[in-house]
């Protein structure tokens, strides 16, 4: 007899991508087991303000771990979910930090998905899917960066090696066993409930509250910016994918700051003030992906256009402005 | 016919049917039930099919019950509250379960163009008057403060719901009219007569019965009626409504003593009256017997077992 269950269990369920995914897949019908560690890498209001929108789900139910740890590794063991795929969305982001502390992003990015990967091959979980990102490529220039090719031997931060790390981690242990192991990996993903730290929302915050807005550079390098919904049903397509494999999920349609800072202030009406700063070191001029393998594989494309993403974003800034208001937008 | 759903399929009737469909050339059994009276001990003998699925949730859980049913060929539509002790006990939730349920099976079978066959009961005659209960006699029901009647409604409104779809050309539905089935692993903690009185003749209990004991059932081999289920489907009876039962009558008095004989079992009858057990909102009809003739002239099968049969099977598959 097989048992047919619809578990799902997401890491960082609190997180940018991660609440958008787990909220799709409950409206889907899918049970999503939500983890997350909830910790203070970024305001924890943020994390709280996102699964309270998810709470009071009876598709739903939160559990707080630390997955570098080990023994949250046995506690998610012990829930015996029976869950046939697991999206390990938990990670630590940010590329200029990563140099700062290394050691914390190696935890939370390398030894989580050891442990991430370790479960799966123990309780049989069929499909790991593991997020990764484009900084894994380092700058492309005008080139578009295919999956299995044009991955550096050295990630250009220590984010990318951490990251990268991962991906080989996962497959090395998975290798042979039941458990597939897909890999999106995105590329400057942004949307409602975003992070801090993350440019449009700070070039937002700063329009809004008529504070200075800061480039690094002159704000010329151009972005391959993903809607979040187009992330999240890519990511929902790369479910049902019944081999292992690695796919961009991204934009070709690449935006330069500027560019952005401009459709804030048309969708504000509020003039910026910019103040241009020196480059962050090993900050990519700009990183594009080749999309023919998903478009081929998943038929996906991104369909938002930069206009009505960031429109939505500043709608969803101003519904919240209290608490967004009062984040920390530079970097620690 | 390659693939079959199941609703209710871990209860008393679903897990024989599953049983003898598996044996036949069907690729795949999708079971729905949300163990509240089926039983998982029932599925366990499936442990080792790949033909058995298994989606331990109530049918209105289901979300996407659309997408669950697509590539299906063929729908026994099973999950209800059932025996009337049950449904006393959770009034408005059999209820719903019966309505709600059975609507949302309805819309996925009409979606994926599956033809479906709804279990309904002996209950939607009531108290019936006419002498032999013929498909198209006239239903007697209590009204609406005698509760016990909620049930024989709600599946009246299920048999209701087909029809009219059906009228509509919308959906293919199969009604059969369940009489007091009975076999193996049927359980007794429902209310249900026999599993009840062998349960307490084997241990030598007093056998309980409610009223004077003179009211008489007609009791229906299980493997007879699984076998009239797949028959009509094989059929296509679409728009047909089936009563499925035996003739023979008993009175739950000869019942309880033809048990205790067949057990040799010590155990002492005593009577008390319905009130007691079920407060006054309960009324039993005095006898229950169908008139089987379409089901056997459409089919050309008749009931294999008389009811000493029917017993000392249970009976000596319960020693097992």
């Amino acid at each position: 007899m097989i048992v047919v269950n619809n578990k799902v269990i997401i890491s960082g369920s609190a997180g940018f991508i991660g609440f958008h995914l787990a909220k799709k897949l409950i409206n889907m019908g899918f049970e999503v087991i939500g983890v997350d560690s909830l910790n203070d890498a970024y305001d924890v209001r943020l994390k709280n303000l996102r699964l309270s929108q998810l709470s009071n789900n009876k598709n739903y139910e939160f559990h707080e771990l630390n997955l570098s740890n080990p023994n949250s590794i046995s506690q998610l063991q012990t829930l015996n979910t029976q869950a046939q795929t697991f999206y390990h969305m938990a990670a630590r982001a940010g590329v200029r930090q990563s140099f700062l502390e290394p050691y914390g992003y190696v935890l939370d990015n390398t030894v989580a998905t050891t442990n991430v990967a370790n479960f799966c091959k123990v309780t049989g979980v069929s499909s790991l899917i593991l997020a990764s990102t484009s900084s894994i490529y380092g700058d492309s220039g005008e080139n578009l960066m295919r999956e299995n090719k044009d991955e550096r031997i050295q990630p250009p931060s220590v984010y990318a090696s951490t990251k990268l790390s991962g991906e080989i981690l996962a497959k090395t242990i998975l290798d042979e066993s039941d458990t597939k192991v897909l890999i999106p990996r995105f590329f400057t993903v942004y949307g409602p409930y975003g992070r801090p730290d993350m440019s449009i929302l700070r070039f937002i915050h700063w329009i809004i509250n008529r504070e200075e807005v800061q480039v690094f550079g002159n704000g010329e390098q151009r972005r391959s910016f993903t809607y979040v919904d187009d992330v999240v049903a890519a990511l929902v397509k790369v479910m049902n994918h019944n081999s292992s494999d690695t796919f961009n999920i991204g934009s070709n349609n690449t935006v330069s700051l500027n560019r952005v800072i401009e459709i804030i202030e048309e969708s504000t009406d509020i003039k910026s003030i910019v103040v241009n700063k020196e480059r962050a070191i090993k900050d990519p001029d700009v990183v594009k992906p080749d999309l023919s393998h998903i478009k081929q594989t998943l038929d996906w494309e991104p369909t938002t256009l930069i206009d009505q993403g960031v429109q939505k974003t500043v709608e969803w800034y101003l519904e919240n402005i209290e608490l967004l208001k009062s984040l920390n937008y530079i970097n620690k | 016919m390659k693939k079959i759903i199941i609703t209710g399929g871990a209860g008393f009737i679903g897990s024989h049917l599953i049983e003898k469909l598996i044996k036949t050339e069907v690729e795949e059994i999708l079971v729905i039930d949300d163990l509240s009276t089926g039983k998982s001990a029932n599925l366990s003998k499936f442990n080792d099919s790949n033909k058995v699925k298994f989606i331990n949730k109530k049918v209105e859980d289901v979300q996407n019950l659309d997408e669950t049913f697509e590539g299906y060929d063929f729908c026994y539509h099973l999950a209800a509250g059932v025996g009337v002790q049950y449904i006393m006990e959770n009034l408005s939730k059999s209820l719903l379960t019966n309505i709600l349920a059975t609507h949302e099976v309805f819309e996925a079978c009409k979606k994926n163009n599956i033809p479906v066959l709804v279990t309904s009961t002996s209950e939607v005659y009531g108290v019936s008057e006419d002498k032999e209960w013929t498909e198209e006699s006239r239903s007697l029901i209590g009204p609406t403060t005698k509760l016990r009647w909620s049930y024989a409604a709600s599946k009246m409104i299920d048999e209701f719901l087909a029809l009219s779809e059906y009228e509509e050309g919308k959906l293919n539905p199969i009604i059969v009219r369940l009489f007091n089935i009975i076999g193996p692993n049927q359980l007794s903690e429902y209310g249900m007569v026999v599993p009840k009185f062998i349960d307490a003749a084997l241990n030598n209990n007093d056998i309980i019965i409610h009223g004077d004991g003179s009211q008489s059932r007609s009791f229906t081999w299980v493997d007879d009626v699984t076998s009239y289920f797949i028959k009509l489907a094989e059929m296509k009876a679409y728009g047909e409504v089936f009563n499925i039962g035996q003739t023979q009558e008993i009175t739950i008095k000869d019942l309880a003593e033809l048990v205790i004989k067949t057990c040799n079992s010590e155990s002492q009858i005593n009577y008390i009256k319905h009130e007691e057990v079920f407060g006054n909102k309960f009324e039993d009809p005095t006898r229950r017997t169908p008139n089987i003739d379409k089901i056997v002239n459409f089919t050309g099968m008749t009931p294999t077992k008389d009811i000493n049969s029917m017993i000392k099977e249970i009976v000596a598959h319960k020693k097992k």
